[in-house]
């Protein structure tokens, strides 16, 4: 299909806001609209229209504004407040993991002596070991982890309420 | 009382130590950047999602979120371009929560006109005009599939380029390109239909 004049005109009269057009499309446009009552009126329509989106004002409340920085502070702190808890979980994790190698190592030692002495199977000593030296710790991380899970779940939903 | 955001805008692009605050999550550089970018990303929020109420917890939830991603923010973006993503994936993000799939979404949940205005050292006469053009080209946009609406706000408020726009909907060029034809046919129309 062989594009028309006016068609050709009404698809730079988009492009030129678009993208833009080569000088000699421009002029070409130019003096089609000079000439086209109809093209004019659409390129004068999407001008308008084009004026009209850049010109367009909204309302900001300052209060939103204000509420939106104290917000972002806030949050700032406990951003920052939880850096600073870091390097002490590091701290305490890695001085675990060092004192729980050490002593764990003695503490092997100590349950099999007392095994031998008592005259237990090795399988009974190895189990009161493993309940007694491994299973207490795993359960206190663990009522630590499901202790801190409704107090997220509770500051989450202060938050969507804007609490 | 209220701040007024209108094109052409003056938002000249934030200092490097602005941005060196930003990735360092110094909330007085955040407070400076919520200055200098409340009118133009409250108004791509309201546009989006055609609800105030919205518009304007989504803008402080955008704000964290620039906090907590601010470290991520690399000098080669745009900082508007890179703002305004982050806002709209916060905008995907809700419409996916109320059972959505895309951004088209939003056009039937517009529950309310946004308050629309101008400045206060307008006279009473001035005001009305601006206001009445305001809701007219804010009820013609309303007509337009949010796809297209954001790329023409994008395009023609905000005065980004197209690779800018790219960047911001997560879109090739070309998608970018027809979007925006597709948007200006129907103003085009609408406005052509005015003037009869």
């Amino acid at each position: 299909m062989i594009e028309n004049e006016h068609e050709r005109a009404t698809r730079m009269i988009s492009a030129e806001h678009v993208e833009g057009l080569p000088p000699e499309e421009r002029q070409w446009l130019k003096e089609h609209l000079s000439v086209c009552f109809a093209c004019s009126r659409k390129a004068d329509a999407l001008s308008r229209a084009v004026l009209s989106v850049r010109s367009m004002s909204v309302r900001v409340d300052p209060l939103m504004i204000r509420a939106t920085v104290s917000r972002v502070r806030n949050r700032a702190a406990e951003i920052e407040e939880q850096r600073r808890r870091v390097p002490l979980l590091w701290g305490a994790a890695s001085f675990s993991f060092v004192w729980m190698v050490i002593t764990g190592a003695l503490m092997w030692y100590w349950f099999a002596w007392l095994g031998r002495s008592l005259g237990w199977a090795d399988g009974v000593w190895l189990s009161i070991f493993l309940v007694g030296w491994f299973f207490p710790a795993t359960l206190v991380a663990l009522t630590f982890v499901l202790m801190r899970r409704p107090e997220f779940s509770k500051s989450q939903h202060l938050l969507e309420l804007g609490a | 009382m209220y701040g007024v955001a209108s094109w052409p805008m003056t938002c000249v692009d934030p200092a490097p130590f602005e941005l060196e605050g930003l990735r360092r999550g110094d909330p007085d550089a955040l407070a400076r950047l919520i200055e200098r970018y409340q009118e133009r990303l409250f108004r791509y929020l309201l546009n989006l999602t055609g609800h105030r109420q919205t518009a304007e917890d989504l803008f402080q939830e955008t704000w964290v979120r620039v906090l907590e991603k601010g470290h991520l923010y690399k000098d080669k973006w745009k900082f508007d371009a890179w703002l305004f993503s982050v806002a709209r994936h916060l905008v995907i993000d809700q419409v996916r929560r109320k059972k959505a799939v895309s951004l088209d979404e939003l056009v039937e949940s517009q529950p309310a006109k946004p308050e629309i205005g101008a400045g206060d050292d307008l006279s009473p006469l001035e005001l009305c005009s601006r206001t009445e053009q305001s809701e007219r080209i804010w009820a013609a946009l309303q007509q337009l599939p949010v796809p297209c609406r954001e790329v023409i706000l994008l395009r023609f408020h905000e005065d980004m380029q197209l690779d800018e726009i790219a960047q911001v909907v997560h879109a090739p060029l070309s998608t970018v390109k027809s979007r925006l034809y597709r948007g200006l046919e129907t103003l085009r129309g609408l406005f052509e239909g005015e003037q009869a």
